[in-house]
């Protein structure tokens, strides 16, 4: 027996193929093009690019040695020798802001690695089993969202000591309830599907179900969501920075580098002003590039 | 083959529980196709639910192959009995390709020769190797439910279960579907256990029918007598009546 559209169209089955599907590049390349399509996600890939460049190519950017002091040169405004002008010893703030992004992102990194993996194990694992399973889970995760995140990032800093790595759990422990909440709430939606319901037919695992049925389904949300928390995990680090439980000095991080230019401000408005603009453009980017990459992701929105 | 007794079942809701089907008795024979049939809500779906193990708590009894189908574990049964589903776009993995929907019974089983048993099965349902590469959203209609079909006997059962397997279909792709099932039928030796509310349907497929209303099954009818028109109760008679008043 012949597929009717085998039938139809001899080619179907020789010739047309490679048109019918394309290949993964050109899918990657399609869904790029698609993204910048929207002026608005494109300057958020943009700006989320030049932070990657700026990061990597730190070393080549920068004009300065950003720990380099210069006691000859402290508080100079912004000159073509230093753009962003120099702080209270000296140093260049354009390179401290430039080595500053691989903080930056070094944070994002991290905290992202942690709060996924996690909030997608605790989110499809209570909605899947849901009864006591999801209890546990919720009720854990209530406890976690009920506290103000900065004041319990601020005390699990406390309890760990100041210092980066630590401002980096503590973050990631308050950024996950939100994400298994959201991984929970689309479980719910594909539990009893049929393609789920016909695995489970099929004598397929719980784990199974999870890992190969379920989790693909919430990746593209998880991704957006995540991509959106970004900007709030730039913000969470730079206000620890601000108080000092962050990055720990001479570490050139943003927060940091606004609190101890905080005393100047008055006189110096460059101290706070560039590395304020640097965090406020970074979350805006992030904002902007996952509400791009919900237009491009999520099924609903098709 | 499937022994179905005294089966009744509640459907747990807010404050009180409904009973939606009620002193279920059907015996379907090795190699039969039997039709259940009903206007919407008279628990036929149910009854397949309560076979597939998605509805649980409830009474009485149902063996298959002589073995109560509460001591047997859904993986134990994979074996004998897989279904087909009503909506074909909801069947199939959205993310995932043909190839993998077809690898995944046949890993899950730990089974050798995967690329011949799903080369096998897609020449079964007539559909062939090119449609592997790709996702159920590249395919019609039609083609889903002949990867779904082919998902169902790729493990050999047998037993399928088919939910309205084809009242989401063209009736042109209806009729090559209902065509495909019946020589499976015969070519496998498989026994069907079909849902429908189109008597059409089921009687170009089925033996024996249970005419269900409102959770209970008011009479089991061959097919001929159905086409013959040799029923008892008013029920059958009136839903007979309105199948033909449409044609």
């Amino acid at each position: 027996m012949k597929s009717t559209e085998t039938l139809k169209n001899p080619g179907y089955a020789l010739g047309a193929r490679s048109e019918a599907q394309p290949s993964r590049m050109t899918f990657w390349i399609k869904s790029f093009k698609k993204l910048c399509k929207n002026p608005l996600s494109a300057s958020g890939v943009v700006i989320v690019a030049l932070l990657l460049v700026c990061a990597i190519a730190a070393p080549l950017i920068a004009t300065h040695n950003p720990l380099e002091q210069d006691l000859g040169r402290i508080l100079a405004s912004p000159s073509l020798a230093h753009w962003f002008g120099t702080d209270e010893y000296g140093r260049d703030i354009f390179s401290r802001i430039v080595y500053g992004s691989r903080v930056t992102l070094y944070i994002i990194f991290l905290v992202t690695i942690i709060v996924g993996p996690i909030g997608l194990l605790i989110g499809t694992m209570s909605g899947y089993f849901g009864g006591w399973v999801d209890s546990v889970f919720m009720r854990i995760t209530d406890i976690f969202i009920s506290f103000p995140s900065l004041v319990l990032a601020l005390a699990f800093v406390a309890a760990l000591g100041p210092g980066l790595e630590h401002a980096v759990i503590a973050i990631a422990i308050t950024s996950w309830p939100p994400v298994a909440r959201l991984a929970r709430a689309e479980t719910l939606t594909f539990r009893n599907s049929d393609y789920v319901v016909a695995a489970q037919l099929q004598g397929a695992s719980s784990f199974r179900i999870l890992f190969h049925y379920i989790s693909l389904m919430c990746l593209p949300s998880l991704i957006v969501r995540l991509t959106m928390n970004m900007a709030t995990v730039i913000l969470t680090a730079a206000a620890l920075g601000f108080l000092g439980l962050g990055a720990q000095p001479p570490l050139p991080e943003w927060g940091a580098m606004i609190s101890t230019g905080r005393s100047y401000m008055l006189e110096s408005w460059w101290l706070v002003a560039f590395p304020g603009a640097a965090i406020m453009l970074v979350s805006l980017a992030f904002n902007l590039l996952g509400d791009g990459l919900r237009d491009l992701l999520d099924p609903r929105t098709e | 083959m499937i022994a179905i007794e005294s089966l009744s079942f509640d459907m747990p809701g807010a404050g009180k529980s409904k009973r939606i089907l009620n002193d279920i008795n059907i015996h379907v024979g090795r190699g039969e196709c039997f039709g259940l049939v009903g206007e919407s809500g008279s628990g036929k779906t149910s009854i397949l639910k309560c076979l597939a193990g998605q509805f649980k708590g409830w009474e009485g009894g149902i063996a298959v192959q002589g073995k109560s189908i509460a001591d047997t574990s859904l993986k134990e049964r994979s074996n004998t009995m897989q279904m087909v589903f009503q909506d074909p776009y909801g069947a199939l993995h959205p993310r995932h390709t043909i190839r993998k929907i077809l690898n995944e019974p046949l890993a899950i089983k730990g089974l050798p020769d995967k690329a011949e048993r799903i080369h096998k099965a897609l020449k079964d349902v007539g559909l062939d190797e090119s449609f592997l590469p790709r996702y159920p959203h590249q395919l019609s209609g039609g083609q889903r439910q002949r990867v779904a079909i082919a998902r169902a006997i790729i493990l050999d059962p047998d037993i399928i279960l088919l939910d309205e397997p084809t009242s989401a279909l063209d009736v042109s792709v209806q009729a090559e579907i209902l065509n495909l099932l019946a020589s499976l039928h015969h070519r496998r030796q498989l026994t069907y256990l079909m849902v429908s509310h189109d008597l059409g349907v089921i009687a170009h497929l089925c033996e024996r029918v249970a005419v269900m209303k409102a959770g209970e099954v008011v009479e089991v009818v061959a097919r001929e007598d159905l086409i013959e028109g040799n029923v008892t109760h008013n029920y059958t008679q009136s839903l007979l009546q309105h199948a033909f008043s449409r044609e």
